[in-house]
C-alpha cells in the first residue's frame, strides 16, 4: 500500500470513528435534547405518541374518529365508549385543519398501522371540500414538510435516517451551542427534555386525542369567530374535486383492507351556513357530492349537521363546546351503523 | 512525510466536522415557523394610514405566545403556527375564554391596513408585523400591554360574545 493510500484510509477511519463517536454521543443525550421537529406540529406528535402507547398497550381499538378539528373537539373517546351498547373502544385521529386529501395519507400511513381499527368514522363540513381553504392549504404544507411525513423522494430516503440515526435526527439541535449547552446541563441533572406524552397536552388535546381547548367557549355570535371562518376556511369558496376524489380513494381502500368506514356529516350552527358564499344552497351542494362519494365508495353516509339543538352546544360557528361533546359523544353510537363482526379487539 | 501525515489527517478530520455540518444547515427542520419580520416600516404613504414602525415585530407566533405566558396571559396554540403561500402566519388559542386569532404578517403593510380601517372587527391588539384578534377590548389592551404593542376596537364590548361557563 502506497503512503498517499494509507492516508487516505486512516483519514476516512478517522472520520468514520468521529462519526461513530458523534452518533453515540447524540445517543446518550438524546432524552435530554429537545424534541426534534419531525411532525407537523406538536399535537400531531402527540398523537402519534398515543397511538404507539395503544399499539404497545392493548394493541388496537374498534373505532377511530378522523377528521379536523370538528371531529377532535366534538368527540370523546371515553363518553363514546361509555354510551355505545358494544362497549367499542375508540380513539380521536383528528388533526387541525385536516382535509381528505391529508386523511388520505395521514390515515393509512400512520393511524391504521398502529391501531388496526375496524371501523373508521371521517367527520366532515363543507370546508373540507373547499378548494380555496386557506388554513386547510397550510395545514396540508405543513403535513407534506415535515420531516416524518414528506411524501417526495427527498423525504423518503430522509425518513430512515431519521428514524435510525440520532446524529441526523437531532441535526437542528445540535447546531445550536445553547441547546446542546442546556441539554448537557439536564444531562448532568439527570433531567430529561420535555417530549410527547400519550397522557396528551394540557387544556389542548386530551389522553384519546380529543380536544379540550374549546370546551369552556359558548358561542353567542363572536365577529371575530365568524371573521375567522370567512377568512381562513370558507374564503374563495369552490368545490374541490381532488378532496371528494381523495375522500373516496380513503373509503375505497379502508374498505378493501376490511374496515368500516362511516362519512359523518358533523353539526353546525345556522351562522356557519349562512357564511357560505350562496348560504345554505353551497352547503346542500357539499352534502350531495358527500352522498355521491358515499354511493360511489358504497360506504354509509351519516348525516348529523342537524343535531344540535342551538348555539349554546357550540364554541364558536362550527366547533361543540364541552357540553355539545359531551352531548353528541354520547348520542353518537345510535347514529352509527352496527358495528362490524367483532374482530376481536 | 512524517510532517504531512498528521497535517492531512487533521485536514480530514476538520473537513468531514465542516461537511457534517454543512449537509444539516440546508434544512431548519421545523416545517415553516416563519421568515424574519421587516424591521422598516415606512408607514401610510398619503399619511392617512398608521405608522407601526416603533412598534415591537415577532418572528413567529410560538414566540408571542410566550412572551403572553410571561406576562401571565394563557394562550395555548392550538397549533404553532400555520404558514401560506405569502409568508403569513396564523393560529388561534383562547384568551380570557375567547377565542383569539394570532397573525403574523411578512411585513408591517396589512397591519397598517387594518389598524387605519373605521371599523374593526371586534378588537385588535398589533405591533408592527402582527395582530392579536379578540371579541373585547379590554382583553385586547391587556394583549398589547404584555406585546408591547397597541389595542384598538370599540370601548363597549360584544355583549352577544361574551362567554360563559359551561360545567363538563
Amino acid at each position: 500500500m502506497s503512503p498517499r493510500v494509507r492516508v487516505v484510509v486512516a483519514a476516512l477511519g478517522v472520520m468514520v470513528a468521529l462519526v461513530l463517536l458523534a452518533e453515540l454521543g447524540t445517543r446518550a443525550l438524546s432524552p435530554h435534547l429537545p424534541e426534534p421537529e419531525l411532525w407537523a406540529d406538536s399535537s400531531t406528535a402527540t398523537k402519534v405518541a398515543q397511538m404507539d402507547a395503544l399499539e404497545q398497550g392493548q394493541g388496537c381499538v374498534d373505532v377511530v374518529f378522523a377528521g379536523n378539528s370538528m371531529t377532535r373537539d366534538g368527540i370523546d373517546p371515553a363518553i363514546f365508549t361509555a354510551a355505545d351498547p358494544s362497549g367499542r373502544t375508540a380513539y380521536n385521529a383528528a388533526l387541525d385543519a385536516a382535509t381528505p386529501e391529508l386523511l388520505e395519507r395521514w390515515v393509512p400511513e400512520q393511524v391504521t398501522p398502529r391501531l388496526a381499527p375496524d371501523t373508521v368514522v371521517i367527520g366532515l363540513t363543507s370546508f373540507d371540500f373547499n378548494e380555496g381553504a386557506e388554513l386547510t392549504a397550510s395545514a396540508l404544507e405543513a403535513f407534506d414538510s415535515a420531516p416524518e411525513t414528506r411524501d417526495d423522494l427527498f423525504g423518503r430516503l430522509e425518513q430512515p435516517l431519521v428514524e435510525h440515526v440520532a446524529l441526523f435526527r437531532h441535526r437542528v439541535e445540535l447546531r445550536d451551542p445553547e441547546i446542546v449547552w442546556e441539554s448537557l446541563g439536564r444531562w448532568r441533572r439527570s433531567e430529561d427534555a420535555e417530549h410527547p406524552e400519550p397522557a396528551g397536552i394540557p387544556d389542548l388535546l386530551g389522553p384519546a386525542g380529543q380536544g379540550l381547548s374549546r370546551r369552556e367557549l359558548s358561542y353567542g355570535g363572536s365577529a371575530v369567530a365568524q371573521q375567522l371562518l370567512v377568512d381562513q376556511l370558507l374564503n374563495d369558496y369552490a368545490p374541490s374535486t381532488s378532496q371528494a376524489e381523495a375522500l373516496t380513494a380513503l373509503a375505497e381502500d379502508l374498505e378493501a383492507d376490511g374496515t368500516q368506514v362511516v362519512l359523518l356529516l358533523l353539526p353546525v350552527t345556522d351562522d356557519y351556513l349562512a357564511l357560505h358564499p350562496d348560504g345554505e344552497a353551497d352547503f346542500e351542494a357539499f352534502r350531495r357530492e358527500v352522498l355521491v362519494v358515499g354511493e360511489q365508495a358504497d360506504v354509509p353516509v351519516v348525516d348529523a349537521q342537524d343535531w344540535a339543538p342551538g348555539d349554546e352546544v357550540f364554541a364558536d360557528t362550527h366547533h361543540l363546546n364541552g357540553q355539545g361533546a359531551d352531548a353528541f359523544s354520547t348520542a353518537l353510537p345510535g347514529l352509527l351503523p352496527d358495528a362490524p363482526a367483532d374482530t376481536g379487539c | 512525510m512524517s510532517l504531512r501525515r498528521p497535517f492531512a489527517l487533521l485536514l480530514l478530520a476538520v473537513l468531514s466536522v465542516v461537511l457534517l455540518g454543512a449537509c444539516s444547515s440546508d434544512d431548519d427542520g421545523d416545517g415553516g415557523s416563519g421568515t424574519t419580520a421587516e424591521s422598516d416600516s415606512t408607514g401610510a404613504e398619503d399619511g392617512s394610514g398608521a405608522d407601526v414602525s416603533g412598534l415591537p415585530a415577532y418572528e413567529d407566533i410560538t414566540t408571542m405566545a410566550a412572551d403572553l405566558a410571561t406576562a401571565g396571559i394563557t394562550c395555548t396554540l392550538e397549533y404553532e403556527g400555520l404558514v401560506d403561500d405569502t409568508g403569513k402566519e396564523v393560529s388561534i388559542c383562547v384568551i380570557d375564554g375567547q377565542q383569539a386569532q394570532l397573525t403574523r404578517y411578512p411585513d408591517s403593510t396589512t397591519v397598517e391596513a387594518l389598524v387605519s380601517t373605521d371599523t374593526p372587527i371586534g378588537a385588535i391588539a398589533y405591533g408592527q408585523n402582527w395582530t392579536v384578534q379578540v371579541d373585547t377590548l379590554a382583553t385586547a389592551q391587556a394583549v398589547a400591554t404584555a406585546l408591547g404593542g397597541e389595542a384598538l376596537g370599540a370601548e363597549t364590548t360584544d355583549t352577544t360574545a361574551a362567554p360563559t361557563t359551561i360545567a363538563p
